[in-house]
């Protein structure tokens, strides 16, 4: 049970990234802003 | 056709994302020549109220939409060394040609929702005809011009100009001030008594003509005593009564606008505890224009300021007075008067209808609709009742 | 009250005459995935020295994908190190999308670009194979 990906020998791996995928997707928020929201 | 997808290792986040609408993408091609776009964001402090962006005559509030997705701003670059992809990491690609680096990781967007801009009113005094003004204000709160007022104001300025107007704005001694209400109707009818004993044109008065008809007519009245009418007061009515044709150098009466002020009076008057039959009200209300002032009037034209208490009455209603709860509210409104036609409760209501249903689709959440069909007059009219 | 002009330094092309590639004729695109884009440095740094690291005006910058488009088909699939593939599109946004930038130290707001198309990728990512 791997995938090829596994298998391959990656350079160094001082860092790592990959996507944590969400089922879903969400926006329901919605708030109104303040002049110092802008800026930050 | 394959990319090298690069990220920085910290997101700038001063990048904001902002839903431009069909209107503002037309502002912004409307200036498309300049580094100006056109367009402002402004807010009345920095904590607490909201932003606003603000084009030269319209509004748009600014709200934050934030999403659980990653939406990566990228941009494409020139490496300044070779890349060289490994095979393994190709996956039987050919060696990318163009890199693209995230530098901005962006949670949120500006939702752009267009809003009735509202003229700052915190610094303006109120204005009675008093002799000494402004006396005792703090010069250092005082606005001088409208510019300052509109730069001022969370608003675009032609939305700013116009309510300027409706409120009856105006400069009495180099400072911005708003006649009160019992001024602006003495103003009202000392003008519209001097234009018709000069005989001047009421869909083409100049401020000169009128000012003069106007001095005159005070000077005959009693000489020598301070008069508050001031050419800019004289301004003040004809932006407020009148409409501006000719680039505001001429104005036409506003008959609607004119009738409605002497009728809501004429409510205050003679109908706010205790109501009067339709004819008598009529009468009242056309004894409080000048004499032989030639202006149509009808009911209809005060909706939203008065309930019909029993049939062929009116009395006055200020909304101001009723609950701010929507179900208070339609209560309240069938406790005064158990049937409404639709175009009578529609002013009271319709603040409510915030999702912009068809009002009528609005108000039967609230009601039952009763058909009533005018044999005489061959129309059906539409009425509520309560639920 | 405060207030700021929103300006802008370069000229956009605000006329969408049916562009629909994946950057802006300005050099800006934008992906969107559903779900987070982790990423984690190891407590002793980054390795200079790693491929994927590179450098550009001055700061470290990291290689962490590749983007295939699929020639004229709009589709487009995305890797993501060496063992996640995403298959997406380029679709076009029901608003276009301005970019601002917002400068504290200047008090200044500049549109950047104007943003019509986004590359979605939506699907649970595969393995790659």
């Amino acid at each position: 049970n791997f995938t090829p990906g596994d298998t391959t020998p990656t350079p160094k791996d001082s860092v790592r990234i990959w996507v944590r995928y969400k089922s879903g997707f969400s926006n329901a928020v919605r708030k109104n802003v303040s002049w110092d929201a802008l800026w930050q | 056709m394959s990319i090298n997808l690069h990220t920085q290792f910290q997101y700038d986040p001063a990048y904001k994302l902002i839903q431009l609408t069909p209107e503002l993408l037309e502002i912004l091609e409307k200036n498309e020549a300049g580094s100006n776009t056109g367009l402002q964001f402004k807010s009345l402090s920095a904590e607490g109220t909201d932003v606003v962006l603000c084009s030269d005559d319209k509004t748009w509030l600014i709200k934050q939409k934030n999403h659980s997705n990653t939406v990566l701003l990228m941009k494409e670059f020139v490496p300044e060394n070779d890349i060289q992809v490994s095979e393994e990491s190709l996956f039987g690609l050919r060696q990318p040609e163009d890199n693209y680096l995230a530098f901005a990781n962006t949670s949120y967007e500006y939702e752009t929702r267009a809003v009735e801009g509202h003229l700052n009113l915190n610094s303006l005094l109120m204005y009675d005809g008093e002799r000494d003004f402004p006396l005792g204000a703090d010069e250092g709160s005082l606005l001088h011009s409208f510019d300052e007022l509109a730069d001022d104001s969370p608003c675009s300025k032609k939305e700013c100009l116009s309510q300027w107007h409706q409120l009856g704005g105006c400069t009495i001694s180099n400072v911005l001030c708003i006649l009160s209400q019992n001024f602006l109707s003495k103003a009202l009818n000392i003008t519209l008594v001097s234009i018709m004993s000069e005989n001047l044109p009421l869909d083409d008065l100049k401020l000169d003509a009128t000012y003069e008809a106007v001095r005159k007519g005070m000077e005959d009245a009693e000489s020598s005593t301070f008069s508050p009418y001031s050419k800019e007061v004289v301004l003040t009515v004809l932006n407020k009564f009148g409409i501006s044709t000719k680039e505001n150098t001429a104005w036409e009466l506003d008959m609607l606008t004119i009738a409605k002020w002497y009728g809501l009076e004429a409510l205050q008057t003679y109908v706010r505890n205790s109501s009067l039959s339709v004819d008598e009200f009529l009468i009242k209300w056309k004894s409080l224009f000048p004499a032989f002032f030639p202006c149509d009037i009808d009911v209809v034209m005060l909706r939203g300021h008065y309930y019909v208490p029993t049939s062929g009455y009116i009395q006055y209603l200020s909304k101001d007075t009723l609950p701010s709860e929507v179900k208070s509210r339609f209560r309240s409104l069938f406790e005064l008067q158990s049937t409404w036609v639709l175009e009578d409760i529609e002013p009271f209501i319709k603040e409510f209808n915030t999702k912009g249903l068809k009002i009528d689709n609005f108000i039967m959440k609230f009601a039952k609709r009763k058909q009533i069909t005018d044999r005489n007059r061959k129309i059906t009219i539409t009425t509520v009742t309560s639920r | 009250m405060p207030k700021v002009s929103v300006s802008r330094s370069r000229l956009l092309q605000l006329r969408d005459e049916g562009q629909c590639s994946v950057v802006t004729p300005l050099g800006t695109a934008m992906l969107e995935i559903q779900g987070d884009l982790a990423m984690e440095i190891a407590s002793d740094g980054c390795d200079p020295g790693d491929p994927r690291v590179s450098v550009l005006q001055g700061q470290q910058i990291f290689r962490f994908g590749l983007l295939d488009l699929h020639g004229t088909s709009r589709e487009a699939t995305l890797y993501i190190g060496q063992k996640q593939r995403m298959v997406g599109k380029l679709v076009k946004l029901d608003v276009p999308m301005g970019v601002l930038h917002f400068d504290t130290a200047t008090q200044t707001a500049q549109l950047q670009d104007i943003i019509r198309y986004r590359l979605i990728f939506r699907d649970r990512p595969l393995p790659i194979m």
